[in-house]
């Protein structure tokens, strides 16, 4: 009898540790209802899922299609929905790429707002990116279909979903694949009332009104804190490299947990190798030093090729009147004349060189890869 | 006494079913957790995909034997925090004889602002060079060239290591290989990965020492010629696959099959990747998920879509083609409006050709500045050479 309960104690240890370190691999649909935690893998690349159950409301092609980004098949979108008793606390809206290109992503255009909570941009170039951004969604008047089905699914369980939500929005790319993840926090969760609002603007979450409602501005802080450790491990995920066994936790306003720190965990790799005479205890020292000081910032944030031509043209402009001013009293003797030529050389003159640039750059020159580019799926709800 | 020896079988069943569950335990935990760092085993056979650093790295079909793992460093502080670079050699291994080596580099910790490019895919009269993408902080590229290093050459540790296996192992080869060499990094991590082929795989014969490997040589050997053309065409295919091991992703839609040995590939013009795209795509279509003329526009770009860097072939700069092309209606447009002022024919001349000749100068020195020097200044999209030791020393025969 012993020996039998000792089996089943194993296999039952055996079988938890298989459960507790819950991971999903799903290259095809996942099913409704279905419920996945941990570490959920689409299609090749991985999203870290907060604690707690997932369940998935709508798996299914976004109908999003840009012919210049080349052969990807298509961005599928998963909504999953996470529990607090009836009430969905926490919603999740992936977009990720089927298949992976040749020639790379761009960044969302939430990621470049200044009319957000917060949104920041770690790197971005034309074909790759890392950003993320808090801001509020409105999905009172929702028409994506997605958010249709979700609702629809819901609705059939008798589950109460906010029409506000404090969304924190992911995007990380490389030159292969794309994830746009968005998770979509209840506000009631926190204890803070239905807004009765049904536009974005009217919202008390506007980040020009937040910062007079201390609940709101404790949840969008508490969101922003987690929201600056998750986006690392976006970007671990996009290559399939998070741990199996990982637990994220949810944004809280009480509880101390936060998301390990990439650079913690970097840190402690390099001690790793330290400790095992990998690395000496001088190159940890500089790499840890580095590590410290850089953290996982990096400085090329690649211009767009408007904003790199606007400035061309700025220069040219100012450099060239002056040698103008010259040219045109020396022909025609008169400050009034050349006054006149002056005026209308810069502005005819700066549309002209503007616009050459941009259609040089667009069919005859050689293309500027590194110039940022904004790259926007159908998302649920309204978040402007 | 019958009693103390069952209680004593008991404990020691016990303690070894605990054992198990410890040793269970601990499999099923590794087997959940992402290894940062893998352990290769100089002796253990590799086949398909090899874990290597933070990527993969795919294998040519056969088996690979581990002959040494090192260590290397990178003295370039602008990194930052790398951990090391973990350089492994393999074996391919025939009747006692190398028949191909694999020289793998890679990082261990991912970085955050990228790695350089490699001098062997600087332009230099390689055989065989394509680049796929380049910035200053990830390369895409690869090349063939003729690498000269037999059992007594020097090279990184591990190649130390690896020359002691094979004479432990009473292995012979070669003294000249014909090398494919690829490169690949984006952000974070690094892959370079040379594959050294023994000529006699191709030729079937053994290749007579001290023969001249120059390139004229080569060109006008049919055999040998046909060996570089064959690993050349091999490794246009073989690059993507470096790709997805990049980005952990080998294994999925790169078809089930390892890709052949360069010597008996069976494709010249398409690639596997390419197949197994193909195939993905076919798959979605017919589950639905993907309409007609989205399967039928993308089976078509697919065909086409790797990128290939060409180097600017035209004589002018980009920025004087781009003046040229300016002042060719600028200077119309800058006489019309001197004539709406003036009303003159001889100044409004005077003034359109003035501007053409002054605005020129100013036009090329603007637009190089800007494009060469502050938007690469601004994404770090400078030439930096991150290079390791390599075989040989990386020696061309």
């Amino acid at each position: 009898m012993t020996r039998v309960l000792l089996l089943l104690a194993c296999l039952s240890f055996a079988l938890g540790g298989e459960r507790a370190a819950f991971a999903q691999t799903s290259d095809a649909g996942l099913a409704q209802g279905s419920i996945v935690k941990g570490v959920l893998t689409l299609d090749g690349k991985q999203i870290a899922l907060p604690k707690g159950d997932w369940i998935v409301a709508h798996d299914g092609p976004n109908g999003w299609n840009n012919p210049t980004i080349g052969a990807f098949g298509y961005i599928r979108t998963v909504v999953l929905l996470h529990l607090q008793g009836t009430r969905v606390d926490a919603m999740l809206e992936i977009n990720a790429n089927a298949l992976p290109t040749a020639d790379g992503w761009g960044m969302a255009g939430d990621c470049g707002r200044s009319d957000l909570v917060m949104a920041v941009i770690r790197y971005r170039a034309g074909w790759d990116g890392s950003c993320f951004f808090v801001n509020h969604t409105i999905t009172a008047n929702e028409a994506q279909a997605t958010w249709r089905s979700a609702r629809t699914f819901a609705a059939a369980r008798g589950w109460s979903v906010s029409s506000t939500w404090l969304t924190a929005g992911f995007r990380s790319a490389n030159r292969g694949d794309v994830i746009d993840a968005r998770f979509h926090f209840a506000p009631e969760a926190y204890g803070i009332p239905t807004e009765p609002v049904g536009y974005w603007r009217g919202s008390a979450w506007n980040a020009s009104r937040i910062d007079s409602d201390p609940a709101r501005l404790a949840l969008a802080k508490a969101v922003s804190d987690w929201a600056m450790n998750y986006s690392a491990l976006v970007d671990t995920g996009l290559k399939s490299r998070l741990s199996g066994d990982l637990v994220t936790p949810m944004p809280d306003l009480k509880s101390a947990e936060k998301v390990e720190s990439l650079i913690e965990h970097r840190l402690a790799e390099l001690d790793a190798l330290r400790r095992d005479g990998t690395i000496t205890a001088q190159d940890f020292d500089t790499q840890a030093m580095a590590l410290r000081e850089n953290g996982l910032g990096s400085s090329s944030t690649a211009p767009d090729l408007a904003t790199v031509t606007g400035v061309k043209a700025l220069s040219y402009r100012i450099i060239v009147s002056i040698s103008h001013l010259f040219v045109d009293y020396y022909w025609t003797g008169n400050y009034v004349a050349a006054g006149a030529l002056e005026i209308l050389q810069i502005t005819i003159n700066s549309a002209k060189f503007y616009f050459h640039e941009l259609a040089w750059a667009k069919y005859v020159g050689i293309p500027r890869g590194d110039a940022a580019r904004t790259m926007d799926f159908g998302y649920m709800g309204t978040g402007v | 006494m019958r009693s103390a020896h069952i209680r004593f079988t008991f404990d020691l069943w016990r303690r070894v079913v605990w054992l198990a569950c410890a040793l269970l335990a601990t499999v099923v935990g590794s087997a959940s957790a992402q290894p940062t760092r893998q352990s290769l085993p100089v002796g253990s056979v590799h086949s398909g995909v090899l874990p290597l650093g933070t990527a993969q790295l795919p294998l040519p079909a056969g088996q690979w034997t581990v002959a040494g793992v090192g260590q290397q460093g990178v003295t370039v502080p602008a990194i930052g925090a790398y951990g090391t670079i973990q350089n492994t050699i393999l074996f391919q291994i025939k009747n006692n004889r190398i028949v191909a080596v694999l020289e793998a580099n890679a990082n261990s910790i991912p970085v955050n602002d990228g790695w350089g490019r490699t001098k062997s895919c600087a332009a230099g009269g390689q055989p065989h060079l394509l680049t796929r993408y380049k910035s200053g902080w990830e390369t895409g590229c690869q090349f063939v060239v003729v690498t000269a290093f037999g059992s007594a050459s020097s090279g990184p540790a591990a190649w130390d290591r690896a020359r002691a296996f094979a004479e432990q192992k009473s292995l012979t080869m070669a003294d000249t290989w014909i090398t494919a060499g690829f490169r690949a990094s984006d952000r974070q991590d690094l892959i370079d990965a040379r594959f050294h082929f023994d000529p006699t795989l191709f030729s079937g014969a053994p290749v007579p020492p001290g023969l001249d490997w120059s390139a004229e040589a080569v060109k006008a050997d049919p055999q040998r010629d046909a060996a570089m053309r064959a690993t050349a065409e091999w490794a246009k295919g073989y690059d993507l696959l470096i790709e997805r091991g990049l980005r952990n992703q080998l294994g999925r839609s790169t078809g089930a099959r390892p890709v052949p040995m360069p010597h008996i590939a069976a494709y010249t013009q398409s690639n596997p990747t390419i197949d197994a795209k193909l195939a993905e795509l076919d798959r979605m279509f017919r589950d639905g998920r993907l309409n007609q003329d989205s399967y039928l526009a993308q089976s078509k770009l697919v065909l086409s879509e790797a990128p290939v860097v060409t180097p600017p072939t035209n004589l002018l700069s980009n920025a004087v083609r781009k003046n040229i092309s300016f002042r060719s209606f600028g200077t119309f447009v800058d006489y019309a409006i001197a004539y709406v002022v003036t009303a003159n024919n001889a100044i409004s001349t005077g003034i359109a050709l003035t501007i053409n000749s002054t605005d020129s100068f100013w036009f090329v020195l603007n637009d190089q500045y800007w494009d060469d020097y502050y938007a690469r200044l601004n994404t770090h999209d400078s030439e930096r050479i991150i290079d390791f030791i390599y075989i040989g020393g990386g020696v061309k025969a």
